[in-house]
């Protein structure tokens, strides 16, 4: 049936050539014809050759396929000869393609599947509310006795199961003591998320009668063990390091447990609201208070989240003691139901959500963009339509040409969309992930997005941007050509000035200056974040973070106290001795970890205790060591920081920062005045001994507060006399010990130096997360910077297209204008009226599309909120920098086809048809 | 005379029962048998021929002819074969039926 497809055009051809020939040979043979003659009516005999052909042709093929082979051919070759054209149709349709999918695949991703489990909409964590004695409302978990009775009486809800937090423990590796750390889980954990193992098995319920088993993460297994494939079976000793908070695992007093590894788990696996190195099944000391959990469950398909909120509180209220101490009720519900997708994505929604609009408006100033191209391509090819049609071309014909033509690129745009969205994901994911590990993934997090790692090209994302960019590409690629089917194509031919093509022209104008408001909005948006990072990045800290190495410092369990000080003391003489080393020394929760903690009152002479409790400003107290002060630069106003001199036998001394030093002391030296310290009935009096500026302590934003120093060894010998716990004195005196060590050459590199040099001290001290300070302060910013150059980067490509738009709009008023311009300069105009005849039109348009782009950036900018770090999000400052920056690059680009105006040359001009 | 619209393919059929022809040949044969009578437009014998090559009631290879010409030679398949037959009565019926039409209101 599809023989035709084997046949030529030629092949067809050397038919009929045979044909006419045999034909010609019959003629001057039978009929005796001159051989001219015979030719002659050969050919006519045989009609008109080509229209033969021709209809050998149609029915040869379908004809359109063929039409449109022909059509793209020719689409190409007329794409070629205008490159700057195509290229920019086509950079113009990637960009907004490659944009839209890239953020819609991560944020798409992130919002509506952030955990990886089944059902993860039902999941859900069971809370507790209640107000801090600070004031605060705060939540957390119920408690693990209360978490087992919910379990046996609860009608909404299904498979609950409890994590328990394991802190604090170590274990030994080749490379030395580690921080290791783990969670104790519900038996039917594993089951209940639907998690399998990688290697050997997960946790069940057969584990509970034999507990001295672990399953390992996949990071651990990989990091730790290096993705040892023999690992099960394996026995590791998990040492519980000191201060174990609440949940002690350990009974009696053993120190260390053995446990076999029996598993591993696959690498997406992650317990909701926590990383861990392991998971334990849970053992608890009875004698101990029952300590805190999480506990997650799944809401039953046919109930509310409020129904289950509503028994939550039932069953809480009933099985649970009033609350009594500092903490008290807080205000609404005391227990509730929190969905866990909402609450890992609530922090980041608003950021996502500004970040889609942008993204949004980008593909719209892409189309506007797209749009203004190929109206101003089908403007200037009208005439070249117009004569096609006036020897013979159809319409529908001219039509598909310019389908052809459209469809081409965006082809092509949809193609480099495609690579550049994927090449935005793989940028994107390097951009929010967070380099920090140990204790510091626990407080940084290791991606500023969940489940970042796993986000892919969303395609159904892709095919709507493209549909979306190829719609555009028709309509307006289409709309000259449906014009020029309707006009008159001699009228088109003739005439230059047509009413349609003012119509067009008014398109064109409205379609840049709606570019230039989208563009401002979203420039202005990534001017305040830019502002807002600048402000954040460069907010004078009162510490130095060049040159600086810190890390964590984590004691096994069995230490006393005095030990531990005797450790320290050893290091930190150790270290500062050691080669380009400038100083050394640590606070109990360092810079950017940060915890607040307030112990018993502070009295100047000049108030009074009673005064001093109902103060709202109540200054927080943190343990340091000589040194820590001249590590991290941090400015002594007056006075001095601790030294050796400092120790416990010496008279009590503290160094207070300058907010309390202002609060207590207005604009008087503080310096050798007394403060009683009121602990349980003690007091001390305490000389301060310097002042030192406020330290943000928990992150670069923090607010700050009131905080008192105190020398680590006399804080112990204190804390002995108003009979603090040593459990106590483990925790409010050494806790978190971070360590600070300024260095005179690149931090990094004397990380093994400090290494060799704890491992001699004891090697039974571990190491948490030693890394550079500013790498420290850089995961800090990352979710500022993520979100600015997400931003900025949209900002960018808006306003740039919004430019060309412009300059579009202006280029071709000005060869429109060509002839009047050029009639004007033979009338004696000066170059400058023709340069002001051309800007002012640029300046208007600039001025309305930024105008109307402020107004909307006001109204806007209010999403920003809550994002933004010292100024507000009608920042006058960044209004106006962005505005005027904006302008100029604007009328810049208006300067071009002006100054191209000028030299038009007259005779030319009224020569030119 | 010129052909009646849609005869020209059952004339082709019909000359090719009698073994292999090419273009020319065919227009020839039809010229003869008609003894002048029917004159084929040579512009629309190949579009025709390609018809019924697609309809594959012939199909065409190339030969060399008599006068040492290479030249397409086309043959009549089976189903063309059974076309043949069809039309044939079928422009029979036809052609009587107009006959006697046309006769009664002669006679």
């Amino acid at each position: 049936m599809w023989t035709w497809r084997e046949r030529t055009d030629e092949d067809f051809a050397e038919e009929i050539q045979t044909h006419v020939a045999s034909e010609m040979k019959r003629l001057v043979e039978e009929e005796g014809l001159s051989f001219k003659d015979a030719k002659a009516q050969a050919l006519r005999s045989f009609g008109n050759i080509t229209h033969a052909q021709e209809r050998f042709y149609e029915r040869r093929t379908i004809a359109w396929v063929e039409d449109f082979r022909r059509d793209v051919t020719y689409a190409l070759r007329s794409l070629r000869r205008n490159p700057g054209f195509a290229l920019a149709t086509i950079l113009t349709l990637a960009i907004g393609i490659g944009s839209t999918t890239a953020i819609y695949s991560v944020v798409n991703a992130i919002l509506l599947q952030p955990l990886p489990f089944p059902n993860s909409d039902r999941m859900v964590r069971v809370v507790e509310n209640a107000v801090g004695g600070t004031g605060s409302v705060f939540q957390r978990g119920v408690t693990y006795a209360q978490f087992l009775e919910w379990r046996a009486h609860t009608t909404t809800l299904t498979d609950a199961a409890a994590i328990i937090p394991l802190f604090q423990r170590t274990t030994r590796t080749s490379a030395g003591t580690i921080a290791f750390s783990g969670v104790m889980v519900s038996s039917n954990m594993f089951s209940m998320l639907g998690t399998r193992a990688m290697l050997g098995r997960t946790l069940g319920p057969v584990d509970e009668s034999n507990p001295d088993v672990l399953v390992l993460s996949f990071d651990a297994w990989q990091r730790i063990f290096n993705a040892d494939k023999d690992i099960l079976g394996r026995i590791v000793e998990v040492r519980s390091a000191s201060n174990v908070p609440q949940s002690a695992w350990v009974k009696g007093v053993t120190p260390s447990r053995l446990m076999t590894v029996v598993g591993v788990l696959p690498e997406d696996f992650e317990v909701p609201t926590a990383r861990r190195n392991f998971y334990a099944p849970v053992v608890l000391d009875a004698s101990k208070a029952s300590p805190r959990v999480t506990m997650i469950a799944y809401v039953k398909d046919e109930i509310s989240f409020d129904a289950a909120t509503e028994e939550a509180t039932r069953i809480g209220t009933a099985i649970s003691p009033p609350l009594s101490g500092d903490v008290r009720p807080a205000p609404g519900a005391r227990f509730e139901v929190l969905q866990l997708k909402d609450q890992m994505i609530r922090q980041m929604r608003p950021a996502l959500r500004v970040l889609l609009a942008a993204v949004v408006v980008v593909l719209l100033v892409v189309c506007a963009n797209v749009a203004n191209l190929l109206l101003a391509r089908g403007r200037v090819r009208q005439r070249e339509v117009a004569i096609r049609l006036s020897i013979g071309a159809t319409r529908g014909r001219m039509i598909r040409q310019m389908f052809a033509e459209c469809a081409v690129l965006a082809f092509i745009g949809g193609a480099a969309g495609a690579a550049l969205g994927a090449a935005g994901v793989v940028f994107i994911k390097r951009l929010a992930t967070i380099q920090a590990e140990g204790i510091l993934r626990q407080v940084f997090g290791a991606t500023i997005l969940p489940r970042a790692n796993e986000v892919g090209v969303d395609l159904r994302v892709l095919a709507i941007a493209f549909v979306i960019a190829a719609v555009t590409c028709v309509i307006f690629s289409l709309f000259p050509a449906l014009h020029f089917s309707r006009a008159s194509h001699r009228a088109a031919m003739a005439s230059r000035n047509g009413g349609s093509e003012r119509r067009e022209g008014r398109i064109r104008t409205v379609l840049a200056v709606g570019q230039l408001v989208m563009a401002t909005v979203l420039l202005v948006g990534a001017g305040l974040l830019a502002n807002s990072f600048v402000k954040l990045s460069t907010s004078r800290q009162a510490y130095d973070p060049s040159n600086v190495l810190t890390f964590q410092l984590v004691f096994p369990d069995q230490y006393s106290v005095a030990r531990k000080i005797d450790t320290i003391g050893m290091l930190l003489t150790r270290l500062r001795a050691a080669p380009n080393v400038e100083a050394a020394g640590f606070a109990r929760h360092g810079v950017l970890i940060g915890e607040q903690l307030l112990i018993g009152n502070f009295v100047p002479a000049i108030r009074t205790l009673d005064e001093v409790r109902k103060d709202p400003q109540q200054p927080r107290v943190r343990s340091i060591s000589p040194g820590y002060m001249k590590a991290l630069r941090i400015h002594v106003v007056s006075g001095r920081e601790f030294d050796e001199t400092d120790g416990p036998s010496a008279p009590p001394a503290i160094v207070i920062n300058r907010t309390i030093a202002q609060h207590y002391f207005g604009t008087r030296d503080p310096v050798g005045q007394t403060i009683e310290w009121y602990v349980e009935k003690q007091r001390t009096p305490m000389t301060v001994i310097g002042v030192v500026e406020d330290v943000r302590n928990e992150s670069l934003n923090a607010e700050v507060y009131p905080e008192i120093f105190v020398d680590y060894r006399q804080f112990l010998s204190l804390s002995g006399k108003w009979g603090e716990t040593v459990a106590g004195q483990h925790e409010i005196i050494l806790g978190l010990l971070s360590f600070a060590v300024r260095t005179t050459n690149d931090p990094a590199s004397a990380a093994p130096l400090v290494r060799q040099v704890i491992r001699e001290v004891d090697p039974s001290v571990g190491i948490d997360s030693m890394l550079p300070m500013d790498r420290m302060v850089a995961n800090r910013l990352a979710r500022e910077r993520f979100y600015a150059v997400m931003l900025g980067t949209f900002a960018v490509i808006a306003g740039l297209l919004a430019t060309i738009g412009i300059y579009g709009v202006l280029a071709y008023a000005v060869v429109q204008r060509t002839q009047e311009i050029g009639i004007r300069m033979a009338l004696g105009a000066q170059q400058r009226e023709v340069l002001t005849l051309v800007l002012r039109k640029g300046l208007i348009l600039t001025t309305v599309g930024i105008a109307l782009g402020l107004v909307g950036a006001a109204a806007g900018t209010r999403l920003l909120e809550g994002m933004l770090f010292g100024i507000t999000p009608l920042d006058r400052m960044t209004f106006v920098v962005v505005s005027s920056i904006f302008a100029s690059v604007a009328i810049g680009a208006c300067y071009l086809p002006a100054r191209h105006a000028t030299s038009v040359n007259p005779v030319h001009a009224l020569r030119a048809d | 005379m010129a052909l009646l619209q849609g005869t020209l393919d059952l004339l082709i059929l019909r000359t090719l029962l009698f073994g292999p022809q090419h273009g020319h040949g065919i227009t020839l044969s039809i010229q003869r048998q008609s003894e002048d009578q029917l004159l084929v437009d040579h512009g629309s014998l190949y579009p025709a021929l390609q018809r019924l090559e697609d309809k594959g009631l012939i199909t065409a290879e190339w030969g060399t002819s008599d006068n040492n010409r290479k030249a397409r030679f086309y043959t009549l398949t089976k189903a063309g074969r059974k076309q043949l037959t069809a039309e044939t009565q079928q422009w029979k019926r036809l052609a009587s039926a107009i006959g006697r039409i046309l006769g009664s209101g002669e006679a």
